[in-house]
């Protein structure tokens, strides 16, 4: 007799749930082979009563070599174990094809090889949980009534046994169940966005509850939409609506009671049929949970087609609602955020639009001065007057045209227009065109050039922007008689990039200025700046796909870092 | 009308074309201009020739406007000159102006901003409307 547990042949799980754990058929395993070798049999095998199911259910098994054999349930009245279990009641028979007690038609079906048996119930004080059942013997001796005893005493410890190994499984499965909740809940909370959120929601539903396919309906007004689902074709019913009531997402989202369909495809099984016939998929069994916060009901969650069992349970409800639980509240988290960010977004717009404004009224606010001034040359006929108010007018047009130019800047995304070139070549135009500034105020410009970095590729025209804006920055910041201002360009160690630094020895930018610099329309400058200078400098820096930074200290001086590609 | 014939107006703005256009406006009165684009050049100027009234813009570099109302207002020589102020925007300075100006619940506010609890005697914003303008002064010049 081989007792090794890779001969015995399971058919079928005792517990109820689908996550049974192997710990109790090891166990089953353990008690038949002490009970086959304590009796002397060739066989011996535990029935256990399914209350889901409601049928008795062949737990474990040793020694019947019968792959043809499928025993998938037994109801309780159509086999020995079956009136054993029903009438609590013991058998013993040495001759079961003779025995006239035993239906003829189960014994061919079941029972084709048994000739000796002995069926003890399983009683645990007064339930009967199942039932043990030993088969034949090696030896021609028959099973006594001694033997019988024995049985009946064995099957009391071994229902015992049962029920406490029934209870630990239970155990560690609330608590495996409480974990995965936790870590669910963890997961479902980390930020995200909401699409992300409800793809994840869908696909931890149909994980956890061991399904083919889920999906996920929001309620907007009174119906609910299909925001995701998982397994059918997500964008053919993305498109459908379930009116509130109608179905069982309709009624569920209505009375907030978690549903569970057995049988689909029955008549009144009340499931929405539209959905399956644009979906392509059929849904065999069902399990639907509301998505609740507090006392709103904000949708639903659908799992369906159970792929280990043949339907959901009280245990699929308890945990899908505990998940639903935690997917409501995060969905309605993620949906507050987003109304949050687009009100700032809108806020942002309109500061925006409230600092276009301000510039424009800025430099109307010159060009009225320049046409009064125009006006009153003409009538006192003084063509001296009429130059200056006439180069204020042409000025304030020219200032609305580069204001433009910038705006558009800032917002467009272009490539740079690169052309290869010497980088000292603009640094050279840009001391040319402020040089005549530079000495109204008598502030010394110097150069530096790095001989090292060669030829490079960058869009002339936008870098001597940059530089030209950085370096009417100096001058602005610098002292009369006493500035100077430094620009330098550098190579970079270790990678394709080369350098322009100006430096100056003004008036320095404050620490919270610093953060700001980049910003639009930031400006110390009182009227005369747009504050897009350095906006416009940042931007065209990121095209280039490169870097700009400023290190700066109050009274002591500024200096610009940026650095560029070179371009090969 | 020529009231104001004469009188001496200091203008302190740090805009040049801003400058000109207020002088083109005091001349068509006959009135004499002399500038400043600073608060330090503005008490110079004032020292010099003690002006009849003053035109002064609020957004200037480092706050050199309200430093040098400050210093006249402090200054008994020079604080019954009317002061007249303008201003480009309250935006910018992240101040309501106008309210901070004349609203008496920003008493403290007004001191920090301003360094003193007295007010400018006229306010207008930009741009500057040449008749509104002409009207202040003759209010506190001839007066």
């Amino acid at each position: 007799m081989d007792l090794f547990p890779n001969k015995i042949k399971f058919i079928k799980r005792a517990t109820k749930s689908g996550q049974a754990s192997i710990k109790f058929q090891d166990v089953l395993e353990a008690v038949i082979s002490i009970v086959l070798t304590a009796f002397d049999a060739d066989g011996c095998s535990i029935f256990l009563f399914n209350s889901q199911t409601d049928s008795l259910e062949l737990a474990a098994t040793f020694g019947i070599e019968t792959e043809e054999w499928r025993v998938p349930k037994i109801a309780p009245d159509k086999s020995i174990c079956g009136s054993v279990f029903k009438n609590r009641e013991s058998v013993l028979s040495n001759d079961v094809k003779n025995d006239g007690r035993f239906d003829s038609a189960a014994k061919k079906e079941f029972m084709f090889n048994t000739y000796k048996l002995m069926a003890a119930p399983l009683m645990l004080n007064k339930k009967c949980i199942g039932a043990v059942e030993i088969i034949n013997r090696p030896s021609s001796q028959d099973f006594s009534s001694q033997e019988m005893k024995r049985l009946i005493a064995v099957s009391k410890k071994i229902a015992v046994l049962v029920e406490n190994e029934r209870l630990f499984d239970r155990c560690c499965q609330k608590l495996h169940q409480r974990n995965t909740m936790l870590d669910l809940a963890r997961e479902v909370n980390t930020a995200r966005e909401l699409p992300d959120l409800l793809n994840f929601i869908v696909i931890t539903a149909a994980e956890l509850l061991n399904s083919e396919a889920s999906s996920l309906l929001l309620r907007k007004d009174n119906a609910l939409h299909f925001e995701v689902a998982f397994g059918k074709k997500g964008t053919e019913v993305k498109k459908l609506t379930v009116p509130l009531g109608v179905g069982i997402a309709g009624s569920v989202a209505l009375s907030g009671k978690s549903t569970i369909v057995r049988k689909a495809d029955t008549e009144g099984s009340g499931i929405f049929k539209e959905i399956d016939k644009k979906s392509g998929f059929t849904t065999r069994n069902l399990l639907c949970v509301p998505l609740r916060v507090k006392e709103r009901i904000i949708g639903v969650v659908e799992v369906m087609n159970r792929r280990d069992k043949e339907g959901y349970n009280e245990d699929d409800i308890f945990l899908l609602e505990g998940f639903a639980n935690e997917a409501a509240l995060a969905i309605e988290r993620a949906q507050l955020i987003e109304k949050r960010i687009q009100a700032e977004r809108l806020a942002a717009v309109g500061r925006t639009v409230a600092g276009l404004a301000h510039c424009i009224k800025n430099i109307t606010n010159a060009l009225k001065g320049g046409e009064y001034i125009v006006d009153k040359a003409f009538r006192d006929d003084n063509p001296t007057l009429l130059k200056k108010g006439w180069a204020i007018t042409k000025q304030g047009s020219e200032r609305i045209r580069k204001f433009v130019h910038d705006m558009l800047t800032i917002s467009k995304k272009r490539e740079p227009e690169c052309s290869v070139c010497s980088p000292h070549e603009v640094v050279t135009q840009v001391v040319q065109m402020i040089d005549e500034k530079a000495k109204e105020k008598n502030v010394k410009i110097k150069t530096q050039f790095d001989e090292k970095i060669g030829q490079v590729k960058i869009d002339q025209k936008n870098i001597f922007r940059c530089l030209l804006n950085l370096v009417s920055n100096s001058l602005d910041a610098c002292e009369e008689n006493k500035g100077i201002i430094k620009i330098e360009t550098f190579k970079v160690d270790e990678k394709p990039f080369f350098g322009y630094r100006v430096i100056d020895n003004g008036y320095g930018i404050s620490k919270e200025n610093q953060k700001k610099l980049f910003h639009d329309f930031f400006s110390t400058k009182g009227s005369q700046g747009t504050g897009l200078g350095l906006s416009v400098t940042h931007t065209i820096i990121r095209e280039h796909g490169g870097f700009i930074r400023c290190d700066s200290e109050l009274d002591k001086g500024t200096t610009f870092t940026i650095e560029l590609p070179t371009g090969h | 009308m020529s009231d104001l014939e004469s009188k001496i107006a200091l203008v302190v703005d740090d805009e040049p074309a801003q400058v000109e256009f207020i002088s083109a406006i005091l001349d068509d009165q006959k009135m004499k201009t002399i500038s400043a684009s600073n608060g330090k050049e503005a008490m110079q100027k004032t020292t010099e020739t003690k002006p009849d009234v003053i035109i002064l813009d609020l957004m200037m570099p480092e706050e050199s406007g309200m430093k040098f109302f400050n210093q006249l207002k402090q200054n008994k020589d020079y604080e019954d000159i009317p002061v007249i102020v303008v201003s480009g925007a309250s935006q910018k300075t992240g101040v309501d102006l106008k309210s901070l100006i004349y609203e008496e619940e920003f008493a403290e506010r007004k001191k920090k901003a301003f360094g003193t609890e007295a007010k400018p005697d006229a306010y207008i914003e930009k741009p500057v409307d040449p008749t509104e303008l002409v009207e202040i002064i003759k209010e506190f010049i001839s007066s």
